[in-house]
């Protein structure tokens, strides 16, 4: 009998120790694998930090995502934590009931930019987290610069006379895609940046001017007179096709986001890289930046794997989390308190660089005109690709941009 | 009350199924009296395939129909329009310019198809068909190899080979051409590669249509002096009329609702610059967006595309159905 109790009561034991050492898992949504790859630091610093906790990051295709996402919500099998894009995709959520508010679960949240929440926010509350903030420069090669006698650029005519010369000594100016997001989220930003004033682009948000006017019609130009300088065969290139071509020094310049910075060396671990402004008609240009996305919560959690993602979450709006990023993913500084005091040299001058020369208003991707379907981000993608294959003009392709606003 | 009344009746009808074929004494009275005990032996083994059908099947295209009369995004509230969607598909610019240029890229798919997979394919059939050829089995493989591969794997690995920098193609013609990328190019390339992987199916079609043909034909028209050709003439093709007509439907149903090669060589957005677009991959953006338009033009919307779509395939279907049944060949 007394045997029968020892045992007994030591199994009971047994059972009590491993299910406490079992961790709660919180499934987290990415877009990419490489995005998973380069999340493994946040993933221990979190697990670290919460040991009862594990954190299961899941990759999702990048250009299916929206829609594996709002399926998965809309069929109750969602993540529990998830990135989520700037409006009009957290307010529908938001309304449709599947994602919660974080101001009251995350106070931090009282520290971020009023700007960057209004980005993830319906009716007044804020229904993510802001995950990081995108800028977009021009890489470039300096030893493929410094073999043929160029120097970065101060104006357009300069910048396009470097590019003469790197073709002149038959080195490929700019490794490019055919890409539609790549299009619109990067290619013409990066010109528009540079040639569009602020008091232009408030006067675009305020309805003063429209997409038809000549300052609007020049950004396509000033494309066009990219074009000669891309590499061969780009019609058919694809993104990654354009990133690796550049990190093996194959092409001497290329048009990308501050993301990428570090997947450079996953391509190629001797690539050699730093980055300027494109320049502007007259002298220095801007640089465009803007918030890329936010992490949502799942509003239908049970109880345990809720309180692991609010944890989770809590931990993503701190600056450690900041900082991690801002080293793994080269991304710029979004969580109050961060200072990148790990990312790489060219993170941190980014980052100055941005505060420095950036604009934000949001003429395009997730701005004002993309709240709507059809969006204007998707028109700018499609127009700009037609007027780089010489389908339409720059005034057609203005005009077609301007078609998609008035038919929201 | 509906669904108590359904199950017991179901139960009935089972049991007297059942019963009936144990040649036990019946239990369903009901099932007695409304059905031939031949009758339900057949519904039974039928339901199950039913079942699965009604909810695979049946299920989404009754949904799908209902959902292109509301203005439901993918989320959120749904609500009834009428035929708003339809309306504004074919009259508002944007999307109608954008639908007819789908149609005319799949109208164009099928008539090229139907020079490969009826003309070619009907050729090397011919060919095939000569015993006395060497080498049959070989090329009765190798022309059928292409379909096995699904085809956003075939697509996938031809855009590899179509690559501008590292492909195949351009290895051997030493060109940088990006066949699909070009405006003028990437179209007739999606429309070859798709043929090229249909064609041996329906080249296989052809030649067991052809060795079916019974001989006596055949021996009856050397008697009478006809050479190969004029067998081919007289009685391979009159006799192949029904399989011509159903491989020109079967044709016409993959042409207007081809989707995976086109989204592996050129993506869902029809680049380049729409030159690739085709009905399928214009419903996929217009449901569930791009990443730069996350709901698209909404589900609704979306239904509405491919309510259209299925109207047409399923009218000129069925005036084909109508003509193989109107055209049988007797000697």
């Amino acid at each position: 009998m007394r045997k029968t109790l020892v045992c007994l009561m030591g199994l009971m034991m047994i059972v009590g120790l491993v299910s406490f050492a079992q961790t709660t898992e919180v499934e987290v949504w990415v877009w990419g694998q490489l995005t998973v790859d380069l999340m493994a630091g946040l993933e221990s610093a979190f697990e670290a930090a919460y040991p009862s906790y594990d954190a299961v990051f899941v990759p999702k295709a990048a250009a299916e995502y929206n829609t594996i996402l709002t399926t998965a919500l809309q069929g109750g099998v969602g993540p529990d934590v998830f990135f989520v894009r700037t409006n009009p995709m957290p307010a529908e959520f938001a309304a449709a009931g599947f994602i919660q508010p974080v101001d009251e679960i995350v106070p931090l949240v009282a520290a971020y930019d009023d700007s960057q929440l209004a980005a993830l926010s319906y009716e007044g509350r804020p229904y993510g987290i802001p995950y990081a903030t995108v800028a977009f420069p021009i890489y470039y090669n300096p030893e493929i610069f410094a073999a043929n006698g160029v120097s970065i650029p101060q104006t357009w005519a300069e910048f396009l006379a470097v590019c003469q010369t790197l073709a002149d000594n038959g080195v490929t100016p700019i490794a490019m895609t055919n890409t539609n997001w790549v299009m619109s989220e990067i290619v013409h930003p990066i010109v528009a940046a540079s040639f569009l004033s602020d008091a232009w682009l408030e006067d675009l948000v305020a309805g003063n001017v429209d997409y038809t006017a000549p300052e609007f019609v020049r950004t396509y130009e000033a494309l066009e007179e990219m074009r000669p300088y891309f590499a061969e065969g780009w019609e058919a290139l694809s993104y990654q096709d354009m990133r690796v071509m550049f990190a093996n020094g194959e092409a001497a310049m290329v048009l990308d986001g501050n993301w990428s910075a570090p997947s450079f060396l996953t391509m190629n671990e001797d690539a050699v890289y730093d980055f300027f402004i494109l320049p502007g008609p007259d002298g220095p240009g801007r640089m465009y930046w803007r918030l890329d996305a936010g992490w949502g919560i799942n509003a239908d959690l049970d109880p345990e794997v809720d309180e692991a993602a609010v944890a989770f979450l809590n931990f993503l709006a701190g600056p450690t989390a900041g900082e991690i990023l801002g080293r793994d993913l080269g991304l710029l500084t979004v969580q109050p308190g961060t200072r990148l005091f790990l990312a790489a040299d060219i993170t941190t001058r980014m980052n100055e660089a941005r505060d420095a020369y950036g604009v934000s208003i949001q003429y395009g991707v997730g701005g004002p005109f993309d709240w709507n379907a059809p969006t204007v981000s998707s028109s700018i993608g499609e127009t700009t690709a037609g007027v780089l294959l010489d389908a339409i003009t720059p005034a057609e392709a203005a005009a077609m941009v301007q078609e998609t606003v008035d038919q929201q | 009350m509906a669904g108590e009344w359904c199950v017991a009746s179901l139960t009935r009808f089972f049991l007297g199924a059942a019963a009936t074929m144990t040649d036990r004494p019946a239990i369903g009275r009901w099932a007695d009296r409304v059905l031939s005990r031949k009758m339900r032996i057949v519904l039974v083994f039928l339901l199950p395939a039913l079942a699965i059908y009604t909810v695979f099947i049946a299920y989404p295209y009754i949904t799908s129909i209902i959902y292109s009369f509301t203005d439901w995004i993918g989320v959120g509230e749904r609500n009834f329009i009428g035929f708003d969607n339809y309306v504004r598909l074919f009259t508002e610019p944007r999307m109608s310019g954008r639908w007819w240029n789908a149609f005319k890229h799949n109208a164009i798919l099928f008539g090229v198809s139907m020079l490969f997979t009826v003309g070619l394919g009907l050729t090397f059939a011919l060919l095939l068909s000569n015993r006395k050829l060497k080498g049959r089995g070989f090329f009765k493989v190798a022309y059928f190899m292409p379909y096995i591969l699904p085809p956003l794997t075939a697509g996938f690995v031809w855009r590899y080979i179509l690559h501008p920098r590292i492909g195949v193609v351009n290895e051997i013609f030493r060109t940088a051409i990006p066949w699909l990328g070009k405006l003028d190019t990437a179209f007739p390339t999606v429309v070859i590669v798709w043929c090229l992987r249909v064609t041996g199916l329906y080249i296989l079609f052809f030649l067991a249509s052809i060795l079916s043909i019974s001989n006596e034909y055949r021996d009856a028209a050397r008697v009478d002096g006809c050479n190969r050709l004029k067998e081919i003439w007289y009685i391979d093709l009159p006799l192949l009329r029904p399989t011509i007509l159903m491989i020109t439907l079967l044709n016409f149903i993959n042409a207007f609702g081809a989707f995976d090669m086109f989204y592996a060589l050129t993506g869902i957005d029809g680049a380049p610059f729409g030159r690739t677009d085709v009905l399928t991959t214009f419903f996929y953006r217009t449901a569930f967006g791009t990443v730069n338009q996350p709901f698209g033009e909404g589900l609704g919307m979306g239904s509405a595309v491919a309510c259209s779509i299925a109207v047409f395939v399923i009218a000129v279907s069925l005036v084909f159905l109508r003509l193989i049944h109107r055209t049988p060949v007797e000697y």
